[in-house]
């Protein structure tokens, strides 16, 4: 070996010291910097072979800076981020929601409901008051804005869901393009050998956290240090070329008939929709879809109840008016976002319904009876009046061509095997006819009142005389037939067949020349069972007030309800509170391992300042010693170029 | 032994300082607010239970309003009832006065008009309201139950009056001829052939009747159970009628007279209160309870049959009503029972009530308000490690070998 080998030995130590300060002093400068990996020079001892002493060193190699990293914590870190950008965005979205139903408080759902409520108790306390009466619709309308206001700010905040999507997706373009570019600067810094990408590498796995956050990803690496990026199975970066999410608006109609448009996401390759399930997005997505959408449908299905019950009790009671059938809240606004008090009550509160009513039952004066019967020989009769729905009256009669007697599967014919009496009734056996006809018989007939002899001279119904019960008859509930087959419906009103006296159960007949005398007709009709019992009456007050305590919603397998409104109300409140609870948990679980990975990822690339102290020093003192070994060197060399002199 | 990056403890110190932070903000907020529960997620299954509580606790409060109103309308009805009383007591007293044998037919039309002022009061008690309802017409609350009617029958002198619903004066009045009275305006203005025949009412009241010019029991005399009139053949010319009587059927006159008419419409109706969950009183009583049936002799005709006997001078129909007037007394007597009754039932579920939003209060309280004590122990607790996680921080953070190098 010869002296001037020494000599480079020393320029290499020279040169490693210096370029080791020069990494501690870049690892220094960027201790604070976000992704940074600590990097290290790394040597080999230089060798060769000796014919004298075999092998014999040549100083130190610098085979490279590499960075000291961990790509497998990387991975973890990646997917617990994902999950943790999905619990945020779902906590953030809860915890709206809890903002908008601001519960517990003096104001809120829960309030106006048992302000409604109690309003109706004061109103049974005072039925004909107009102050109460008033108050009654003052709550009414408290409630109604109640639920306009949870339902407007709820859609409010889905549809602003899809303004963030957009943001959060366009990041997401962002992102792919700048992986992109980061793939082609490492390929061909890299494409020297021995030269690592360190800092783009370092930069690269930064992005793919921040994309980690938005959208679940996968990815690997090919030979040339390209990564290739999916997410749900789709290609989004590759070697070549990245996709973009395409952002697009679909028109949607709500449930209240408004359309308005959503954001859709669709490949830029293959247009198939982009749908994540995890990621900031997914939890965005599912906000959107099923979270805020799910308290929307909540809250529409109490305010329909509270449509139907209320309306179905207040329908049944007088109002100050004497009128019954009127509504509490229009019939057709079901829905939290357009609920509504009914016109009639807005216009006067006399037609708010404090008073019972009657309850609305059918009612008939004609029958189709079948009567079994057993039949012996001739002269025996059918007394059809014990049927117990046909009423014998003078002015009820067995409708003509309406009965069919029929003995052992054989129809037995009229004036023949039997004869009727259709006044009184009666079915009475004929010796005559070819059908024996001894035993089992059964007589199918229809009754209804008789036209008066008199007819047209004397024209009406009084339907009171069957039953005092038969007054105040529904509005346009009744119905008069012909009793003849095919039973041709009459038509009401003063042009027409008949007309009714609703409050006095008369039928009168206009048409003088639709019957003659002895038809029969059948007339059905619906009647109130309860008459009005005056202004100090408030127990249909005191019913609506109590739907309050009734089970009116979820239906059990049976079909009976389950919950009260409130109890229905409470818990989907506690429902909001669990999942909240639990997206925070999550949440902040996720956070606890993302840091934990974090600390691991650190502990291995994380910039030590007293490390890199330490290796200042020791730097400088190798790089003073090879300067020593150098002069050393030198001093020899000059010894030796002396030795001629 | 792992690696302890300078970055690292910078994180940790940062992330536990914030951590420290925030939990004293949230005690901080419990402590300001006072309430341990300010949204769902902060106790999802206390959040249910609590918004049970406060409804059911708004509802409790509505149901003492409801009672606080029962009571001060059963107050009124025990009042109303307690004149009743003390008014038919009066009666009652005047009844035996009147029954007493020694009386003279002046001492007796004296009792009489002073029993005829209580029956007015009677019915004017009869007609208290609450709130400006009428107590006891059940839920017709506008319509008064009994009413003293004044009412006019006109004798006409023509013959063939148009009017063929008329008595007719010139054809068939004579001395011991008798006439039924009648309204012609009971009963939505159809004609009441006979006054007495309507269950609605309660009796010409005895003593009100009068013709002008004539005099009762000189010129004529009324029946007023029977409501009939009959005319008196003058003693001085007998076979004819008195001469005020003639004069009276020459120009047509009118008869006028009262009578106590019960509401024809429907007093049965029950006023109810909720005064629990599920708990429902009737606080009214109707008039069939405190006065009689309609189909009965009620308390103003006993009234009445009295009277009459007061004006018919007759100690012994005095002493038979005395039985009907008892009959009444019963009545109102076993009335203001019930009205008792129905005030002490709901008395006693009022303090049933008061327990219970006491007991709901509590339960609430327990879920939503703050353990004061142990919040600001925690609190206190939470502020000594926020300060001891500063300064360790600042010495930890401080030195770096640079500082010794």
């Amino acid at each position: 070996m010869g002296i001037l080998d020494a000599l480079n030995t020393g320029i290499n130590a020279v040169q490693a010291s210096q370029l080791a300060i020069d990494v501690t002093g870049q690892n220094i400068s960027n201790a604070n910097t976000d992704g940074y990996s600590r990097k290290r020079v790394s040597v080999t001892a230089g060798a060769r072979r000796d014919d004298g002493y075999g092998e014999m060193g040549t100083g130190v190699d610098i085979s490279g800076v590499e960075r000291i990293r961990n790509v497998f914590i990387d991975r973890q870190i990646d997917k617990q981020l994902t999950e943790q950008g999905y619990y945020e965005v779902i906590d953030k979205t809860l915890e709206r929601i809890e903002n908008v139903f601001n519960e517990p408080s003096d104001n809120s759902l829960t309030t106006s409901m048992d302000d409604f409520w109690n309003s109706w108790q004061d109103l049974v306390n005072n039925p004909a008051d107009l102050s109460a009466r008033e108050t009654v619709r003052a709550s009414g309308e408290v409630l109604v804005n109640q639920f306009h206001t949870l339902s407007t700010e709820l859609r409010d905040f889905k549809l602003s869901v899809n303004g963030d999507i957009e943001g959060v997706v366009e990041q997401v373009n962002g992102l792919t393009k700048e992986l992109y570019r980061l793939n082609e600067e490492i390929t061909q810094v890299e494409l020297s050998p021995g030269s690592n990408a360190n800092d783009s590498r370092d930069r690269r796995d930064l992005v793919m956290k921040e994309l980690s956050e938005l959208i679940p990803i996968d990815y690997f690496e090919d030979e040339f240090g390209k990564y290739t990026v999916t997410t749900m199975g789709n290609v989004i970066v590759t070697p070549s070329a990245t996709v973009d999410i395409l952002l697009g608006r679909d028109e949607k109609v709500d449930s209240l008939g408004n359309t308005y448009s959503e954001v859709i996401m669709k490949y830029s390759n293959n247009k198939r929709e982009f749908a994540p399930a995890s990621g900031r997005v997914g939890g965005m997505l599912e906000s959107r879809d099923e979270r805020i959408e799910s308290f929307i449908a909540q809250l529409n299905e109490m305010a329909s109840v509270f449509v139907e019950e209320v309306n179905s009790i207040h329908n049944e009671g007088y109002t100050l008016n004497l009128t019954t059938g009127v509504n509490f809240f229009e019939a057709n606004n079901t829905n939290a976002g357009n609920i509504a008090i009914s016109s009639s009550v807005l216009n006067s509160v006399n037609s708010i319904a404090a008073a019972l009513g009657g309850q609305s039952q059918a009612g008939n004066v004609s029958g189709d009876n079948v009567n079994s019967s057993t039949m012996f020989p001739a002269g025996d009769i059918i007394d059809l009046t014990t049927d117990s729905t046909f009423v014998n009256r003078p002015d009820t009669r067995i409708a003509a061509n309406s009965m069919t007697v029929v003995s052992g599967g054989a129809v037995m014919t009229e004036g023949v095997d039997y004869t009727v009496d259709y006044l009184n009734g009666t079915v009475t056996r004929l010796g005559g006819g070819a059908i024996p006809a001894l035993g089992a018989v059964s007589v199918n007939y229809d009754w209804g009142v008789q036209i008066p002899a008199t007819y047209p001279a004397t024209i009406s119904i009084d339907l009171t005389s069957f039953d005092p019960q038969y007054t105040e008859l529904d509005a346009a509930s009744v119905v008069v037939k012909d009793s003849r087959p095919p039973n041709d419906v009459l038509e009401e009103g003063p042009g027409g067949d008949y007309v009714v006296d609703y409050d006095n159960g008369i039928i009168s007949f206009v048409n003088t020349a639709r019957f003659v005398a002895g038809d029969t007709v059948i007339v059905e009709f619906n009647h109130k069972t309860d008459k009005y019992r005056g202004r100090g009456d408030g127990e249909n007050a005191l019913n609506i007030a109590n739907i309050r305590e009734q089970l009116t919603m979820i239906p059990d397998s049976l079909g009976n309800p389950t919950q009260t409104i409130q109890e229905y109300y409470s818990s989907f409140i506690g429902r909001l509170g669990v999942e909240r609870n639990e997206a925070e948990a999550n949440k902040e679980t996720r956070e606890h391992i993302v840091e934990q990975l974090n600390k691991r990822q650190q502990e291995i690339s994380g910039v030590s300042l007293d490390e890199e102290m330490a290796n200042m020093i020791k730097f400088e003192h190798t790089f003073q010693a090879s300067a020593k070994f150098i002069n050393t060197v030198d001093t020899l060399l000059q010894t030796i170029i002396g030795l001629g002199a | 032994m792992s690696r302890v990056t300078f970055t690292h403890i910078n994180n940790v110190v940062q992330r536990n300082l914030q951590n420290n932070y925030s939990k004293l903000a949230d005690t901080q907020e419990q402590l300001s607010s006072g309430k341990r529960i300010t949204r769902p997620s902060d106790a999802p299954i206390d959040i249910t239970n609590d918004l049970e509580l406060r409804s059911g606790i708004s509802t409790k409060h509505q149901y003492v309003r409801n009672t606080q109103d029962a009571e001060s309308y059963l107050l009124m009805v025990d009042a109303t009832l307690n004149s009743s009383n003390n008014v038919l007591q009066s009666i009652r007293e005047r009844a035996i006065q009147g029954a007493n044998s020694t009386n003279t037919a002046v001492e007796r039309e004296y009792i009489a008009r002073e029993v005829r002022q209580l029956l007015y009061q009677m019915v004017s008690v009869s007609n208290s309201t609450y709130k400006g309802d009428f107590l006891f017409s059940g839920t017709n609350t506008d319509k008064q139950p009994y009413v003293v009617e004044s009412s006019t029958e006109e004798f006409y002198t023509a013959v063939n009056d148009l009017n063929d619903n008329t008595e007719q004066a010139a054809g068939g009045m004579f001395p011991g001829s008798t006439h039924q009275l009648f309204d012609r305006d009971l009963n939505d203005g159809q004609n009441t052939p006979n006054l007495l025949g309507y269950p609605e009412v309660k009796g010409m009241v005895p003593g009100t009747v009068t013709i002008t010019g004539l005099t009762e029991n000189v010129d004529y005399t009324i029946n007023y159970p029977d409501g009939t009139i009959t005319f008196i053949d003058d003693p001085g010319n007998p076979g004819n009628l008195t001469a005020n009587a003639q004069a009276a059927q020459a120009s047509g006159f009118s008869i006028d007279y009262e009578w106590i008419r019960r509401s024809e419409h429907d007093m049965t109706g029950s006023i109810m209160r909720q005064l629990d969950e599920s708990v429902t009183g009737q606080i009214n009583l109707i008039p069939d309870e405190i006065f009689g049936k309609i189909n009965e002799t009620d308390l103003f005709e006993s009234i009445n049959i009295m009277l009459y006997g007061l004006e018919q001078n007759d100690p012994i129909k005095i002493e038979e009503s005395i039985t009907d007037i008892d009959a009444a007394f019963e009545r109102l007597l076993s009335a203001q029972a019930t009205a008792g009754a129905r005030t002490n039932k709901i008395t006693a579920g009022r303090d049933r009530l008061a327990d219970k939003i006491i007991e709901s209060t509590r339960i609430q309280s327990e879920l939503e308000d703050l353990d004061f004590a142990e919040a600001i122990s925690r609190f206190q607790l939470q502020e000594s490690v926020y300060q001891a996680s500063l300064q360790s921080a600042s010495k930890v953070l401080q030195p770096t070998l640079a500082n010794y190098v």
